[in-house]
């Protein structure tokens, strides 16, 4: 047995360990070799969960209650893999996109002087090229960690990894706008944090065990667990961004370099609802009540239509991306209340919602960070990213224009696209339970998408335009990981039994094929 | 500071509103904890029954450094990420000197001569002390850290001497005596950070050594970038090199 799952978290670690340590153009390569193995130990650990079901490991030899125990059930891997995919694809995006951008000019008004970037000492400077894999490699390593841990204490240090990681790769480039938005970022994912925390404290408290299968074991009711629940679920609400608390969202996201925008909304936020439903829907279970979910369903329409309505407002493309995620985390949460009590424990359309919402956060995983790369493309490219001023651009790079049309029709939800499958899998279960009124939802996200993924594309679109300025030439492996990942967002809705079939293992439902599991 | 900034100049309806949802959450609390019930629970029975496998004899050291030593592991990683994302920002590629302090007197003087040994002896002590009684890594290290604090506020050398690869070395340590430990083990057939029984009391010691250094640079690392005028920095990393 190779333990594929303790090296999807080491492989990154001893990589970025490495390029912290050596640096230079040395880190490039150690990220990239970090990149491709970490993505050939998620498949070798796909592999493994999908012949042996799922896989548990107590780190140091101690069983929980007393160590902290791993385990890796169909959902947990199926974030791993698609981490790896998407990590992949950005990684190898990323070795050309620093080269493109220098980093920032030493501008004299700049906050921060780069003083010592003078003379001998440039060779000791803090390049956003040289710290960006380092850090990058320890972000994929605390989202691998977080998706195998099974001890919410734990979970909790690998949250404030991801965090700390994040906030330093979104003031990478030391702009002024980037740095106040990453310390927006940084403050508001700290308090996340620390509402997680005293729920941690107080379940601790009641039930006297950390692993997440002892409380789910436990069945835990009660006004100290609701408390619990509520605090820890405000925390990661907090984390994901789901409206109103998304409002440090669309500045991180856009003034971060594009190899991070597209980590962070792909991805990162994506771990916060992957802790979310894992809690909600296996410790929380009990105590959980039809209105709190009915309630959460209602922020993840609101996040929907006035996430979509700001996304077609905004001047800018990296804005409009982020304010779209913003909207597409509303669809994530609109899953809650499908899959949740309102339903009885055997009803299958539970799962249906489940296995819906998850596949959702896959496509908009591919999809989004497709979009995001392609706008780093244009702005690298244009030296701006004004939507409305992106006429006729699409003769320039039609590759890139195409990508960004094909994650557009992911998040729209059109056939065949994986949008579609999660979209097609939540709106069964909608009419299945007759709660109606989250189709009609799902279908005005739809169209408002559809909006601003139109004004884009039909800007660019235009013909016989005069461009003031000859664009750069755009490096091919850039081109090929932008359409790659919007091919993948649309395939990934033509080949979706396995996957589907895949999310069965160990799932807190009752499915078509295997026994309700506790 | 910008004036307009509503966080810094809040309105009253901000201060009621922060008001109400504080006292909300603290009722909330209390609801909570007086729901908990009488009887206590927790680990601390089952610490006790396996402490004696763990190499140590104090408790709160077998949880962080054996049973729950991948939780450390992180946090010492957390700290790695926060001291390195300072001093990017900051482009400091060392802890510069403090120019010598013009009001630094005597009694200063004398103080520091004091006390800076007198850190460090406890430091040292704090370390050998978490086998078997409170101490521990964080403590000794947030003590040493303290020492160089004092030494470089009061203008003499101390971490300036660090050159940019001893600085990140020192920063690194920690961090990568875990990961070296931890990967060498697991690749010679134990289990993912487990340490050999008869060898988890000298492993446990070396890392502890190591993590108290890096937290000990760590803390002097977000000590000096947190000094609120970075044109002070740059001028002084150019002094620094002379």
């Amino acid at each position: 047995m190779i333990e594929a799952a303790i090296w999807v978290i080491l492989i990154p670690l001893i990589c970025g360990l490495a390029a912290f340590a050596i640096g230079g153009r040395t880190s490039r390569l150690l990220g990239l070799i970090g990149a491709g193995l970490t993505t050939i130990a998620a498949f070798l650990l796909v592999a493994e969960v999908w012949v042996n079901g799922v896989w548990e490991y107590s780190l140091g030899g101690w069983e929980a209650p007393l160590g902290i125990s791993l385990r890796a059930d169909g959902l947990s891997t199926f974030m791993i893999a698609m981490t790896a995919v998407v990590g992949l694809g950005i990684s190898l995006y990323a070795v050309r996109y620093f080269a493109l951008t220098p980093g920032p000019s030493p501008d004299p008004s700049a906050p921060l002087r780069t003083g010592a970037g003078r003379g001998e000492k440039s060779q000791a400077t803090w390049l956003p090229s040289e710290s960006y894999w380092p850090l990058w490699m320890l972000l994929w390593a605390s989202l691998n960690a977080l998706f195998l841990s099974s001890d919410i204490f734990n979970l909790y240090v690998g949250l404030e990894l991801l965090t700390l990681a994040s906030v330093a790769l979104i003031i990478l480039e030391r702009e002024r706008a980037s740095i106040i938005a990453g310390l927006r970022y940084l403050l508001a994912a700290f308090l996340g944090s620390m509402a997680y925390l005293l729920g941690v404290a107080l379940l601790y408290a009641e039930a006297g065990v950390l692993d997440l299968q002892l409380l789910a074991d436990a069945e835990l009711t009660g006004t100290a667990v609701q408390v619990a629940g509520g605090l820890m679920a405000v925390g990661l609400l907090l984390k994901a961004a789901l409206f109103p608390m998304h409002f440090w969202l669309p500045a991180a996201h856009s003034s971060a370099p594009a190899p991070v925008s597209a980590a962070l909304s792909a991805l990162v936020v994506k771990a916060a609802f992957y802790l979310l439903i894992r809690l909600w829907f296996e410790v929380f279970e009990p105590a959980s009540s039809i209105a709190v979910e009915q309630v959460i369903g209602v922020l993840g329409a609101t996040a929907i239509i006035l996430g979509s309505f700001q996304a077609i407002r905004q001047a800018r493309l990296k804005m409009m991306i982020a304010y779209s995620t913003v909207a597409q985390v509303g669809y994530l949460f609109v899953m809650i209340p499908l899959a949740g009590s309102f339903g009885d424990p055997q009803d299958v359309w539970r799962f249906e919602a489940w296995t819906g919402g998850l596949y959702h956060a896959l496509s908009h995983g591919f999809a989004k960070a497709s979009m995001f790369l392609a706008a780093g493309v244009i702005l690298s490219s244009l030296g701006h990213d004004r939507v409305w001023n992106l006429a006729g651009s699409a003769a320039r790079f039609p590759v890139i224009y195409l990508s960004f049309g094909i994650a557009g029709m992911s998040l729209m939800g059109l056939p065949p696209s994986a949008g579609f499958v999660g979209k097609w899998l939540m709106l069964t279960s909608a009419v299945e339970s007759a709660q109606w009124w989250w189709a009609v939802i799902l279908l005005v996200g739809g169209l408002l998408t559809a909006g601003y993924v139109a004004i884009v594309l039909s800007q660019a679109l235009q013909r016989d335009v005069e461009i003031d300025r000859e664009p750069d030439p755009i490096p091919r492996i850039m081109t090929l990981s932008v359409f790659g990942l919007a091919v993948l967002s649309m395939l990934l809705g033509l080949r979706a039994a396995e996957p589907l079939e895949f999310l069965e293992i160990g799932a807190p439902f009752q499915t078509l094929i295997t026994t309700v599991e506790e | 500071m910008d004036n307009r900034d509503p966080l810094s100049n809040p309105g009253y309806l901000v201060r009621i509103l922060s008001m109400v949802l504080s006292a909300g959450l603290l009722a909330v609390l209390i609801a909570a904890v007086v729901d908990l019930g009488d009887e206590p629970t927790g680990l601390t029975a089952r610490v006790m029954e396996q402490i004696d496998q763990s190499g140590v004899s104090h408790p709160p050291t077998a949880v962080l450094l054996n049973f729950r030593a991948y939780d450390t592991w992180l946090e010492v990683a957390v700290l790695l990420l926060a001291a390195w994302g300072a001093l990017a920002l900051r482009q400091a590629t060392r802890l510069p000197e403090q120019p010598q302090a013009t009001s630094a007197g005597p009694v200063l003087d004398w103080l520091v001569r004091l006390l800076v040994p007198l850190l460090i002896v406890t430091g040292v002590y704090l370390l050998w002390l978490g086998t078997n009684a409170p101490g521990g890594a964080f403590q000794a290290g947030a003590v040493i850290g303290a020492a160089l604090v004092l030494l470089r506020l009061s203008g003499y050398r101390s971490v300036g001497l660090l050159d940019a690869l001893w600085l990140r070395g020192s920063l690194l340590a920690g961090f990568a005596g875990f990961l070296l430990i931890a990967t060498v083990l697991f690749l010679a057939g134990w289990t993912f950070l487990e340490y050999p029984p008869d060898q988890a009391g000298l492993l446990i010691v070396i890392i502890e050594l190591l993590i108290t250094w890096t937290v000990a640079v760590s803390f002097v690392a977000l000590f000096v970038a947190a000094r609120p005028d970075p044109d002070d920095l740059n001028t002084e990393s150019e002094g620094g090199h002379g």
